[in-house]
């Protein structure tokens, strides 16, 4: 078991709201990700169900029980470190043994559940070794071994992979799902990349300021932003947003929905573009393309675009994402994007989504 | 290869002719004067084998005077070492109060021992003293006589030492107390670990380098300590506070003795080498070094 409940939970540090009365529910059994900019709340979040940080006012519950009060170490969770925070000074077994010898496990029970753990990571060779003779990867997988170890109610992780490298984080992506796979235990995962988030996930919490935008599978967090903030962090490129100043509304489409050749008969929006910029990625080749309205990023297989070429290009009307000036997504009306761009001639309107893109990547 | 190394060697001449003349050369000749009855009156001395080392081992006071300056090194090293880990840990965050504590214990530490003395010796005073009148008003306990009986007067130096010194080492293992990241202390936590077990099992491990330079540090200069003797008690009474460096003085500048100061300086050499090779020998293993 390990479902988790957050009751209006509010957190302050001095006088800083970090996180303003947030409800949620985990699974249990899940593999939840957040996810979020830095400085949402989202680590601050995972430490308040470690216990490791104190809960301003609101309520925690894991499995129905109020844990809001209680110790750390009575609540059942293990925690992997961003930075791995293991016991320098001891070695790879002691590090694995030192939760168990504190809570008085007998010395053949702990010798049978290292085997076993260091067995299922692949630590077995290295258990004599001290943490300053491995490698980030290894250390990694120290980290969860401990915290494994301890047959947890519920894993946290806080932002795990981000200090190995590009390859290596690929590799433990897969090693993780597995591990969840094999384990079946509630996973919270903390990350600020919408890579680790979209891969992992089955549900994801993206949060910004403090709030939660949206709880959601990755597909339906994809597919169905119910919010701006949403739409632009969640996918490579984001999603491109059209709005202008003192618009009522925001128009998006993602950039592997533009047509570039002939347009599709349900085309709701259509555009006179000239090429950019040309990323050719392998499979696909992403294009900056100029329209009246800014600029956008497609996304295309088409790789026979190249810069300063001329073009006209289209989005059929259910790929069209229709958003309240305040972020909101509405539902897709045909008059509101024919007001809006019209609306948005007149007043020579900004596209945004390379600012978008440029707040994603800063985060 | 080799030009660079003749640059190298070239380059910290000047620190090696330092050390040379001002380390190696005094030492050597120490060691050799030993030998001789050198004498500072006639200004000149004569090779006499291990005459002053028959001598000096002949003294019935000798061996007090070792045995004096080990329990002085052995309680000042103890009680400084624990003090300093204690008061750092009281004191580790850094919020106003803490760092008013960590500043205000320093201050012993710039003052000069002789003034700090004075202070110490009116407040030991037998009959007009603040400490007697502690004991004698709160307590009701009999005043001791703190610097002026042969049996308190080791004591009383012991307790002036390690309040002048423990300051500063206070503020050493604070410093290497905050150089344990925060997230090991919560992985401890989150592995049920007590806070006496923190203690021992993460926390001293991770500062035991500065912990073992400091036991070293502490232990030399303790073996050293002659300038509050000197101001406190002179040695006595009755030899009780004579310790090595104050009985070298004492031959070497009012007896003018200076080879029999010198055989004396050899063995305090030989005993200072031979604790920091068993503190080595003991310890080194067990130091964590990143």
């Amino acid at each position: 078991m390990g479902k988790i409940v957050f009751e209006r939970v509010v957190k302050q540090f001095d006088k800083t709201t970090i996180i303003r009365g947030l409800n949620l529910a985990i699974a249990d059994g899940s593999f939840t990700v957040v996810v979020g900019p830095s400085g949402c709340g989202k680590t601050t979040l995972l430490r308040m169900v470690a216990g490791i940080s104190a809960v301003t006012s609101g309520k925690i519950y894991i499995d129905d029980v109020d844990v809001t009060n209680i110790e750390a170490s009575e609540r059942g969770v293990a925690m992997v470190f961003q930075n791995y925070a293991l016991y320098p000074t001891m070695t790879v077994r002691q590090n694995i043994e030192f939760g168990l010898k504190n809570i008085k496990v007998p010395k053949e029970e702990r010798d049978r559940l290292i085997a076993e753990i260091s067995k299922i990571i692949g630590l077995s060779a290295l258990l004599d070794r001290r943490p300053s003779s491995l490698s980030g990867g290894q250390r990694q997988r120290v980290a969860l071994a401990r915290a494994m170890v301890k047959k947890p109610k519920v894993f946290l992780m806080d932002e795990p992979l981000s200090n190995l490298d590009a390859k290596l984080r690929v590799q433990m992506r897969t090693e993780l799902i597995e591990l969840h796979e094999r384990l079946r235990t509630t996973f919270i995962y903390v990350t600020h990349d919408q890579v680790e988030a979209m891969s992992m996930a089955d549900t994801i919490v993206l949060m910004n300021n403090g709030q939660i935008i949206q709880t959601a599978s990755p597909e339906d967090l994809y597919h169905e932003p119910a919010h701006i903030f949403a739409a632009s962090f969640i996918g490579t490129p984001p999603m491109n947003i059209l709005r202008c100043e003192g618009c009522e509304f925001a128009v998006g489409f993602r950039a592997e929905h533009i047509h570039m050749r002939e347009a599709p008969e349900d085309a709701a929006l259509r555009f006179d573009a000239r090429i950019i910029t040309r990323e050719m990625l392998g499979s696909e080749t992403n294009y900056k393309i100029h329209i009246p309205y800014g600029d956008v990023m497609a996304k295309n297989p088409d790789a026979s675009f190249h810069p300063g070429d001329r073009l006209s290009i289209s989005i059929p009307q259910n790929n069209v994402y229709l958003f309240q000036a305040t972020g909101e997504r509405i539902p897709f009306d045909k008059e509101k994007v024919r007001n809006f761009l019209g609306a948005a001639e007149k007043k020579a309107c900004q596209e945004e989504s390379t600012g978008l893109e440029k707040k994603r990547d800063e985060a | 290869m080799k030009k660079d190394h003749l640059k190298s060697y070239l380059m910290i001449s000047p620190a090696i002719l330092g050390i040379c003349l001002f380390v190696v050369y005094p030492m050597i000749s120490l060691i050799g004067i030993s030998f001789t009855n050198y004498d500072l009156v006639r200004g000149s001395g004569k090779f006499v084998k291990l005459a002053n080392y028959e001598k000096l081992f002949s003294q019935p006071a000798f061996g007090e005077i070792l045995s004096n300056t080990l329990i002085y090194t052995f309680y000042y090293v103890v009680l400084t070492m624990s003090l300093a880990l204690f008061f750092a840990f009281l004191v580790q965050r850094s919020n106003w109060f803490d760092r008013f504590v960590q500043g205000v214990t320093f201050l012993p530490h710039i003052t000069a021992m002789v003034s700090v003395s004075l202070v110490w010796m009116w407040l030991m005073d037998p009959f007009a003293g603040f400490l007697n009148y502690i004991l004698e008003e709160w307590f009701h306990v009999k005043g001791l006589q703190w610097l002026q009986s042969s049996s308190t007067a080791m004591m009383s130096v012991i307790i002036i030492n390690v309040w002048k010194s423990v300051g500063y080492y206070t503020l050493i293992i604070l410093s290497a107390l905050k150089t344990i990241p925060a997230d090991i202390y919560e992985a401890a936590d989150l592995d049920h670990s007590t806070k006496l077990r923190t203690f021992f099992k993460i926390t001293i491990p991770m500062i035991s380098p500065t912990l073992f330079f400091l036991l070293v540090v502490m232990t030399i200069s303790s073996f050293n300590v002659f300038d509050s003797i000197k101001v406190l008690t002179g040695g006595g009474p009755v030899r009780s506070t004579m310790v090595l460096v104050y009985y070298i003085y004492e031959y070497a500048f009012i007896h003018m003795r200076l080879g029999y100061a010198a055989a004396a300086g050899t063995v305090q050499l030989i005993i200072v080498s031979f604790i920091t090779f068993i503190y080595f020998k003991l310890l080194q293993k067990r130091i964590y070094y990143k």
